[in-house]
């Protein structure tokens, strides 16, 4: 790798410092109302853009749709954000002593920095650089850059837009979408199913995205964008992700979305009913971009309501996902057992919030699809014995914001089905329930 | 394979030390200041003459009077009344 095992701890160290001195540096920024670079550019409370962060307002939908411009803008526009965290598995296995080396050990999970400022009136950005606490590695996080603008009088109005971005439903402005979508934070270090479709997490940080939206009288809204790989001109959206994670897709693939809005009450309520998509041809070596790719058609429906006050705020969220898997490179080439698969992705999720202040979250959870047990091997722990990507279960997380930018998060995980059955899913007699878990978070921005 | 996978961590964190270096100075190069009062529209949020709840733009953190008895928004474009409201309201602390 270019450096040897009497290095890394030493890098470590300068990486910590490295960040250390971030956070020092923006607590010198910050004025007393610590907060990031948006609330700072707008004056406004977290809380107006945020039932709770990160879910949106209809005031955090405008603001986003309208290219992250609105407000003044900052000489430093830059924020950080800090998460660290404990997990504890309900059942370690001593006989797979990897998969549970950070059971228990409190770990600086994630810090990142933002740059997320208005440039121009038309034109802002949000992106991310995050440093990895478990994997001891820094990249780019999401990376949304916008021009917006907006044409109509008192009765009609279109807000217009282009988005270039690095994972597909990083732009969209509902917390349906995989991006965005709950749980807003967990655990990067417990036991995680062995299967999820593309639009969740499958090109993140990979791909360069272009493309155009719009919102019709707050009522319609609409994207169409192409994804193309990270390469020369957009290698930035994927710096610091190794090559042998970066996927190689061909061409440029579609990606869709619609959806109907609608507030009322002067937007204490809002609901949205909508639908996105993409379709992906990945060549199955992101080391080799050349030959035949497999495909991934990816048809999403979602919906919100969202009631928002200074006591009381609650919201609701369902998303289904289906994908057609058509391995046209990879089952001849001995990867898959089938030539085709299907994967079903549901979640669902309920919030409420007293003040602001106090808050629970109640998620469901399940992957379904056709067993291909060379796509999902037998392994134990990790594994499924049946070669089923088959999960399901519930999230139940407790917040406390101490302050408006801290957030204190106790998460529960419970798995009723994992990568196939309650019990014994992985042929060595581990059961799903094994992998519940609970994670407790501390959140801060900066 | 290997040829992939050669970039140092010290050559890494370089780079990405440039990269961010680059893109936090790029609005202090932009040319010119950006309006200071907002630029959405007053109807994308909701924005009404009157208080509401008890609320109104004269205690809201993005108000600022212009000394005419009206004021500007840093959200919405044009003149607002302190007695005004929209959904973006956020208490002035």
């Amino acid at each position: 790798m270019g450096v040897n095992a009497m290095q890394m701890p030493k890098l470590n160290v300068v990486m910590t410092s490295v960040i250390a001195a971030a956070i020092l540096l923006l607590g010198v920024i910050n004025d007393a109302n610590a907060v990031p670079s948006f609330a700072r550019q707008t004056n406004l409370e977290c809380t107006s853009c945020h039932l709770s962060w990160l879910e949106l307002t209809p005031t955090g939908r405008q603001f986003k749709l309208n290219g992250y411009t609105l407000g003044e803008r900052q000489p430093i526009p830059l924020a950080g954000m800090l998460q660290a965290s404990i997990t504890k598995t309900n059942h370690v296995d001593n006989n797979v002593p990897d998969a549970f080396k950070h059971d228990k050990d409190v770990k600086l999970q994630q810090v990142s920095l933002f740059l997320s400022t208005k440039y121009t009136d038309h034109i802002g950005s949000f992106i991310q650089w995050t440093y990895d606490g478990v994997e001891h590695h820094s990249s780019i996080d999401n990376a949304d850059i916008r021009f917006a603008d907006r044409i109509g009088d008192k009765d009609h109005s279109l807000i217009y837009g282009i988005t270039l971005n690095n994972n597909p439903t990083v732009q969209d402005v509902y917390n349906t979408v995989p991006v965005w979508g709950f749980p807003y934070a967990s655990s990067s270090v417990a036991i995680a199913p062995n299967a999820s479709t593309m639009l969740e997490g499958g090109l993140s940080q990979q791909v360069a995205g272009l493309g155009a939206y719009f919102s019709w009288n707050k009522t319609i809204y609409g994207e169409l964008s192409a994804y193309h790989t990270a390469d020369k001109i957009f290698s930035p959206l994927k710096a610091g992700i190794k090559d042998t994670d970066a996927a190689k897709i061909d061409g440029l693939n579609p990606y869709w979305r619609l959806a109907l809005q609608h507030e009322w009450n002067a937007g204490t309520n809002s609901a949205m009913i909508g639908t996105y998509g993409m379709t992906v041809d990945k060549y199955p070596d992101n080391l080799n971009p050349h030959g035949p790719t497999d495909r991934f058609k990816d048809i999403a429906f979602d919906a919100q309501y969202q009631y928002i006050t200074d006591e009381h705020r609650a919201s609701a969220q369902i998303n289904w996902i289906h994908e057609k898997q058509e391995w046209n490179a990879s089952f001849p080439g001995g990867s898959t057992s089938n030539s085709s698969d299907t994967l079903k992705s549901f979640h669902a999720k309920a919030t409420y919030y007293y003040q602001m202040k106090y808050g629970i979250n109640v998620g469901y959870f399940s992957i379904r699809g056709g067993a291909d047990p060379a796509l999902y091997p037998a392994d134990e722990v990790t594994g499924s014995a049946t070669g089923s990507p088959n999960t399901s279960g519930y999230i139940v997380d407790l917040n406390y914001l101490p302050k408006r930018d801290v957030r204190l998060v106790l998460q529960y995980t419970g798995y009723t089905k994992f990568n196939g059955a309650k019990q014994n899913y992985d042929g060595f007699g581990r059961d799903a329930s094994d992998n519940n878990s609970i994670y407790a978070l501390l959140w801060m921005m900066f | 394979m290997e040829t992939a996978v050669k970039i140092s961590r010290r050559a890494m964190l370089g780079r990405s030390a440039a990269l961010l270096a680059s893109i936090a100075i790029l609005p202090i190069l932009m040319p010119s200041k950006p309006a200071v009062a907002g630029s959405a529209a007053k109807e994308d949020f909701n924005y009404q003459d009157q208080p509401r709840n008890g609320k109104s733009c004269t205690s809201c953190s993005a108000f600022t009077p212009d000394g005419t008895g009206n004021g500007t928004c840093r959200i919405v474009a044009g003149t607002v009344k302190p007695t005004g409201w929209c959904m973006a309201y956020s208490e002035r602390n």
